[in-house]
């Protein structure tokens, strides 16, 4: 039973969902409605003791110091007071929590992102080294797209166009590069990675469903 | 006043590229604090009242009380005895969930991928039917490298293979030289904001 129930929720939920989608039922159609709108229900229980375990584990470090206590008491007291003003003054356009958010969270998360140029700077000058043909390919394609995608790009193209027979063209035409290796070779091989991850998910999905994979039970 | 602290946290954050430091480890612990309660607000708000207490309460729609109950189950995490019924809710998070990406993935990522590919070359320029060879090629030569049940003894097999390299490293570089400036783009941003704020204030 403590094994045999879930599965069979997991069965019949997920056969139901599958099917759904090529057969068209209106009882089906709604319960397809009814299901999402019942997982954003669970999923805020499920939050709830996500939001727990998040306060248990920053008290706990509190407590017993296993890190300077400035660092939990700054996520207590940032939770709390976000959570209380959006209780009491709602998410709308000009309430307290929506002018954090503005002028808070979003500049600080997009400098922590921006950190990553330098990172992904250092990692390009690691791995841009023509060792070998295929790493001379990779450097030769980033360099098309870096140049490119820069307005250096674009001019170096209008200074090396040249006309032939009445048509401008460029010698050096790195948007036009960039455009092609983004759309020609790169479509084909994203796509051969796509199948595999689709044909992926799809296998696991099924094993979860047939209840091969129980993984998630333990 | 929000714009001197704003610029003073973003300060802390860019820190980090002299190394880890008590600033940034603050700074750090706030966007975690105001991040948590933010989609925690979000999510109570959009899940909870939206489609949990609006339901129940104004709209008299009494069959919400199941994904409630559903979602309470969760709560049985905590004794030891009744463990095992909160499951149940993630039972039912995991097959609907799973089921419902089964029909979607196998038409977007599969069929649709296949029918972009197998086109008819009629009416075709030269440009676009050698372009679609290319991406037929690419895709081809690509997927047999990943078929690592076949043997690679023979020189065609190798070369098919090696083909596929080739053009991975070309989307890699591609796509790494793009990210790239896609973080480069977000630095100038950052830049901007900063630049802004401090003009602001002074």
């Amino acid at each position: 039973m403590k094994i045999m129930a879930p599965l069979l929720i997991v069965f019949i939920g997920g056969m139901l969902m599958a099917f759904q989608y090529y057969i068209d039922i209106p009882l089906l159609n709604n319960i397809y409605k009814g299901v999402l709108d019942w997982h954003m229900v669970i999923a805020v229980f499920a939050l709830v003791i996500a939001v727990k375990s998040l306060i248990e584990r920053q008290w706990k470090n509190f407590r017993q110091k296993t890190e300077h206590p400035v660092y939990p008491l700054t996520t207590l007291i940032s939770f709390f007071t976000v959570v209380f003003l959006g209780i009491f003054f709602g998410l709308k356009q000009g309430s307290p929590v929506n002018f954090i958010y503005n002028n808070l969270l979003v500049p600080l998360q997009a400098t922590i992102f921006s950190l990553l140029a330098f990172y992904i700077s250092s990692a390009a000058y690691r791995a841009f080294r023509a060792k070998n043909f295929s790493s001379t390919v990779l450097l030769i394609a980033a360099m098309i797209v870096v140049m490119g995608r820069i307005p250096l790009g674009d001019l170096i193209a209008t200074w090396t166009t040249i006309s032939i027979s009445g048509k401008d063209f460029a010698i050096l035409d790195f948007p036009g590069w960039t455009r092609w290796i983004l759309t020609v070779p790169n479509v084909g091989i994203k796509r051969a990675f796509i199948f595999g991850i689709t044909l992926g998910i799809v296998s696991t999905s099924l094993k979860v469903i047939l209840g091969i994979e129980r993984g998630w039970l333990k | 006043m929000v714009e001197i602290i704003t610029l003073i946290l973003m300060l802390f954050v860019l820190s980090f590229l002299m190394g880890d430091n008590p600033f940034f480890k603050f700074t750090e612990r706030l966007i975690v604090g105001i991040s948590a309660g933010y989609g925690f607000l979000k999510l109570f708000d959009d899940g909870f009242i939206k489609k949990f207490w609006i339901p129940l309460v104004q709209e008299g729609q009494y069959w919400v009380i199941i994904p409630g109950l559903l979602g309470m189950m969760f709560f049985f995490t905590f004794s030891k005895k009744w463990n095992f019924l909160a499951k149940y809710p993630l039972a039912f998070l995991l097959g609907t969930g799973v089921g419902l990406e089964i029909g979607p993935r196998i038409e977007t990522s599969i069929l649709r991928q296949i029918n972009a590919t197998a086109v008819n070359f009629s009416g075709m320029s030269a440009g676009q039917v050698i372009n679609y060879i290319i991406i037929l090629v690419a895709l081809l030569t690509t997927m047999y490298y990943f078929l690592f049940v076949l043997r690679r003894d023979r020189p065609a097999e190798k070369l098919i293979a090696n083909i596929g390299i080739f053009f991975m490293m070309l989307g890699f570089g591609a796509s790494f030289g793009y990210t790239i400036m896609g973080r480069i783009s977000l630095l100038i941003e950052v830049i901007n904001i900063f630049f802004e704020k401090i003009t602001s204030i002074f």
